[in-house]
C-alpha cells in the first residue's frame, strides 16, 4: 500500500509540468504574429519585410492596425532572425498565410530557400500561398499607400480567389511537387501595385512562368484567360468578339485533354466548347457566327500554346506529367524537349443560344 | 492467470500493427511505392504461420516451447535472443514517438518528462499483465479507425488523381539501401505475439485473431498510405517524416475548423502505447523464464529504469535514429523470421521422437 502512495504521488508530481505547461509560457499578445512575408534581393544582401498587427491601447479604446516590419540581412535566413532579434525572439511565422517573392529574388536565387522554412519547426506551413511580383518589389507591395487600414495581404489573397487564378497549386506542398517532379513546371499567380490614382492597391491578374524554382518569365496578359482555360482552373471563360460589327458574347469549357505519344511526338487532342449567349444586332449568319468563334478559338489558343513553346521551351500545362505511358515516362526524361515539338489537335464546337437558332 | 477475449486480443493485435504505420503509411518512414507494404505483409506471413503452427501443436508460448525443445543453455540464448529483439524495438519506438512529440506536439516540454509519464503509464497499463491493455484495445479501437476514416473523409476534397502518375516514373532501386531487408522487415515484429498469445481463451482463435488483424490492419494501412500519395503526392511524401500528420493537417471543415492533425497525434499515440507494452510485455516475459521468476513484476521497475536510460542515450533526430535501426537489420531479420522456423523444425523432431 506505501509503495503504491509513493508512486502515485511519484506520478502526480511529473503530471504537473506536463499538464499546465506554463513554465516557459508566452501570452499570444506578446508574439509577433506574421500574416504577410515579403522576400527582396537588393543590391547588397536581401530584405524581409513582415506585415503583422499593430495593436494599441489609447485610453482603454483598442486600436488595431496593419504594421511592416522590416530587416536586411546577407541572406534571407540571416535576415528573418534579425527580424526576430529585434522582436526578442517573438516572431511567429506559423500563422503566415502568403508570402510574396519579389522578381529579382525569384529571377536570380530561386524560391527553394523560402520553401525551405516549411521544413523547419514552428515555421512555415505547409499550405501557405506563395506569389511573385511584377514591376515592384514584395516591400512596395507591402508598404504601398501606407496608413491603410486593411491588411494587404488578405486584400491579395481575396483578389486571387476572386480571378480564380489562385489554386493549391500556389501552395508551398504543390510548389514542391512541381519543381522536383519531370513533365510540369510551376506557375504562379503575381501582383502589380495599382497607379496611384487608382482606387484599388493592387492587382492579381497576372502568371508567372518558372523554369525549377526560378522565375523564366510572365504570359502575356491577353493570354491569362486562357491559361485559366487550358488549366482547367475556370469552368468556363467568358470570351468578347467581335464579327461583322457584331458583339458577340461566349462562355468557352474545356471538355476534355488526351495526352499521347504518336511517332515519337508528344500529341494533345483537345476539345473545347464555347457557348454564345449574345449577339448585339443578329444579323449575322449563325453559320458565320459559328465558324468565326470557332476560328478564333482555335487559332488563339494554337498560338498560346506555340508561344509556351518558343518562348519559355517549359510545359507549364504538365501535359508530360499527366501523360500515363509507363515506358515513355521511363526513357524520357527532359519532358520540356518533348513539349517543344508538341502536336496538336484543337477541337472547337460552338453551339447557340436557343433564342438565337432563329 | 487472467486471460483475454479474441476480441481483446484482435485490437490489440490491430493497433499494434498500425503502429508507427498511422503516421508514415508504413513503418518508420514512408514507402516510394505500394507493393512495398504489400511484399512486407506478405513477409509478415512467415513469422505468423510459423508461431500459430507452433503456438497449435504445442498450446504453450514461444517462451515455454523453447525451453521444451533445447537444452538448458540454448534455451537460455535464444529467449535471450528474442528478449533484446523485443527491447530494441520497444526502444525505438518510444524514441520515435519522443521525437515526434518534442517536434510537433509538446515543443517547449522537456523529452525527460514526456519518456518519463510514457514509460509510468506503461508501467501502469501491464500492471495486471496483459488484461489491461486487452480492454483498453477493446475500447480504444473503434475511436482509432473512426479517426482513420474521418482523417480520409477531411482530405478528399484535396485529393489530386494525378498524384498517382509518379507512381510510373519512381525509380525503385536507389531510394533505400538493403532494399529487401527494408521491404522483409517492417511488420515481422508480429512475432512477438507468438510470447503472448497463449493469454488468449481458446488455442483454436489465434488464427482467427491473426487473420482479422492481418486484413484490417493491412487495409488501414493502405487507406493511409494511398491518402498521403492523393493530397501530398511525390517527392514530397518521402521528404517528410509523418506524412499523414501533414495529410490531415492540410485538410480542414470549411474555414472554421482547421488543424485537425492532433486527431492524428491521439491515434499515434495509442497505437505506440499498444506497441509498446507489448515489446516491453514480451521481454519482461523472456526474462522471467531465463531468470526463472516467479512474476514479471519482480522485474519490471528495473526493467522500465533500463529503457528509460537506453532511450535517452538514443539520437534525437529521426534520421540518425533510423541510421542505427538499420544497423540491426541483420539481428532483426535473424530474430524475426529465422529463429522461428528453427524453432518450429527442432519442436517438431522432439515431438516426434517423443511420441
Amino acid at each position: 500500500m506505501k509503495g503504491k502512495k509513493i508512486l502515485s504521488i511519484i506520478l502526480l508530481t511529473f503530471m504537473i509540468p506536463l499538464l499546465c505547461s506554463c513554465y516557459d509560457y508566452s501570452e499570444l499578445e506578446r508574439e509577433i504574429l506574421i500574416f504577410t512575408l515579403g522576400v527582396d534581393k537588393v543590391s547588397d544582401g536581401y530584405v524581409v519585410s513582415a506585415e503583422t498587427l499593430d495593436a494599441s491601447d489609447y485610453g482603454g479604446e483598442l486600436n488595431v492596425k496593419p504594421e511592416v516590419i522590416t530587416s536586411k540581412g546577407d541572406s534571407i535566413y540571416e535576415a528573418l532572425s534579425i527580424l526576430d532579434g529585434k522582436f526578442n525572439n517573438k516572431v511567429n511565422l506559423t500563422h503566415c498565410e502568403l508570402i510574396i517573392v519579389g522578381e529579382k529574388y525569384a529571377k536570380e536565387d530561386g524560391i527553394y530557400d523560402i520553401l525551405n522554412l516549411v521544413y523547419e519547426k514552428n515555421n512555415l506551413r505547409f499550405n501557405t500561398i506563395f506569389t511573385t511580383t511584377y514591376g515592384s518589389s514584395a516591400e512596395e507591395i507591402l508598404m504601398s499607400k501606407e496608413g491603410h487600414e486593411t491588411f494587404h495581404g488578405f486584400e491579395i489573397l481575396e483578389q486571387l480567389s476572386k480571378n480564380k487564378l489562385f489554386s493549391d497549386n500556389s501552395r508551398a506542398y504543390k510548389i514542391i511537387n512541381s519543381i522536383e517532379n519531370s513533365g510540369i513546371e510551376l506557375t504562379l499567380p503575381v501582383i502589380k501595385v495599382a497607379k496611384s490614382e487608382e482606387k484599388k492597391n493592387f492587382y492579381a491578374n497576372k502568371i508567372a512562368v518558372f523554369k525549377g524554382d526560378k522565375l523564366a518569365g510572365y504570359i502575356d496578359d491577353k493570354d491569362v484567360n486562357y491559361y485559366s482555360l487550358l488549366m482547367n482552373e475556370k469552368n468556363s471563360i467568358q470570351i468578347k468578339m467581335k464579327e461583322e460589327d457584331n458583339l458577340i458574347n461566349a462562355k468557352v469549357s474545356l471538355k476534355k485533354t488526351r495526352t499521347s505519344i504518336k511517332n515519337n511526338r508528344l500529341n494533345i487532342d483537345m476539345d473545347v466548347n464555347a457557348y454564345i449567349e449574345s449577339n448585339e444586332k443578329k444579323t449575322t449568319s449563325k453559320e458565320k457566327l459559328k465558324s468565326a468563334l470557332e476560328n478564333k478559338l482555335e487559332t488563339d489558343l494554337s498560338n498560346f500554346i506555340e508561344e509556351t513553346q518558343k518562348r519559355f521551351k517549359l510545359d507549364i500545362f504538365g501535359y508530360g506529367y499527366h501523360l500515363n505511358n509507363y515506358k515513355e515516362k521511363k526513357n524520357n526524361q527532359n519532358w520540356n524537349k518533348f513539349y517543344e515539338n508538341l502536336n496538336r489537335n484543337i477541337e472547337v464546337h460552338v453551339t447557340l443560344k436557343e433564342d438565337m437558332e432563329e | 492467470m487472467d486471460k483475454l477475449s479474441t476480441k481483446e486480443m484482435t485490437s490489440m493485435m490491430i493497433l499494434y500493427m498500425l503502429g508507427t504505420a498511422i503516421m508514415t503509411g508504413y513503418t518508420f518512414y514512408t514507402t516510394p511505392h505500394p507493393l512495398y507494404i504489400i511484399i512486407s505483409f506478405l513477409a509478415a506471413l512467415i513469422p505468423i504461420t510459423t508461431c500459430t503452427i507452433i503456438i497449435k501443436n504445442n498450446k504453450k508460448n514461444l517462451f515455454t516451447v523453447i525451453d521444451d525443445s533445447f537444452n538448458k543453455f540454448f534455451s537460455k540464448i535464444i529467449n535471450l535472443f528474442f528478449v533484446i529483439y523485443a527491447f530494441i524495438l520497444e526502444i525505438f519506438y518510444l524514441r520515435y514517438f519522443i521525437i515526434f512529440t518534442k517536434n510537433n506536439i509538446l515543443i517547449k516540454t522537456p523529452v525527460i518528462i514526456t519518456t518519463i509519464i510514457f514509460l509510468l503509464l506503461i508501467f501502469l497499463t501491464l500492471k495486471r499483465n496483459i488484461i489491461t491493455l486487452g480492454k483498453l484495445s477493446t475500447f480504444l479501437i473503434p475511436i482509432n479507425i473512426i479517426v482513420i476514416l474521418f482523417g480520409i473523409l477531411f482530405s478528399v476534397k484535396m485529393f489530386d488523381i494525378n498524384n498517382l502518375n509518379s507512381l510510373l516514373t519512381l525509380n525503385m532501386d536507389n531510394i533505400y539501401d538493403n532494399l529487401l531487408l527494408s521491404i522483409i522487415l517492417p511488420f515481422g515484429d508480429i512475432v512477438l505475439f507468438g510470447f503472448i498469445i497463449n493469454n488468449i481463451n481458446k488455442n483454436e482463435n489465434i488464427k482467427k485473431s491473426y487473420s482479422i488483424a492481418f486484413t484490417v490492419s493491412f487495409i488501414l494501412i493502405m487507406l493511409i498510405y494511398f491518402t498521403n500519395i492523393f493530397v501530398l503526392g511525390f517527392p514530397l511524401l518521402l521528404k517528410v517524416p509523418y506524412p499523414t500528420f501533414i495529410t490531415v493537417g492540410l485538410s480542414s471543415i470549411g474555414t472554421y475548423v482547421t488543424r485537425m492533425e492532433i486527431i492524428v497525434a491521439f491515434n499515434f499515440f495509442i497505437t505506440t502505447l499498444v506497441k509498446i507494452s507489448v515489446c516491453s510485455y514480451a521481454a519482461m516475459l523472456g526474462l522471467k523464464h531465463i531468470m526463472n521468476l516467479s512474476n514479471i513484476k519482480e522485474i519490471n521497475i528495473i526493467y522500465t529504469i533500463i529503457v528509460f536510460f537506453t532511450v535517452m542515450i538514443l539520437p534525437s533526430t529521426i534520421n540518425k535514429l533510423l541510421l542505427l535501426l538499420f544497423k540491426f537489420k541483420w539481428y532483426f531479420l535473424f530474430t524475426a523470421f529465422i529463429l522461428p522456423i528453427l524453432v518450429l523444425i527442432i519442436s517438431k523432431i522432439k515431438n516426434r521422437k517423443t511420441t
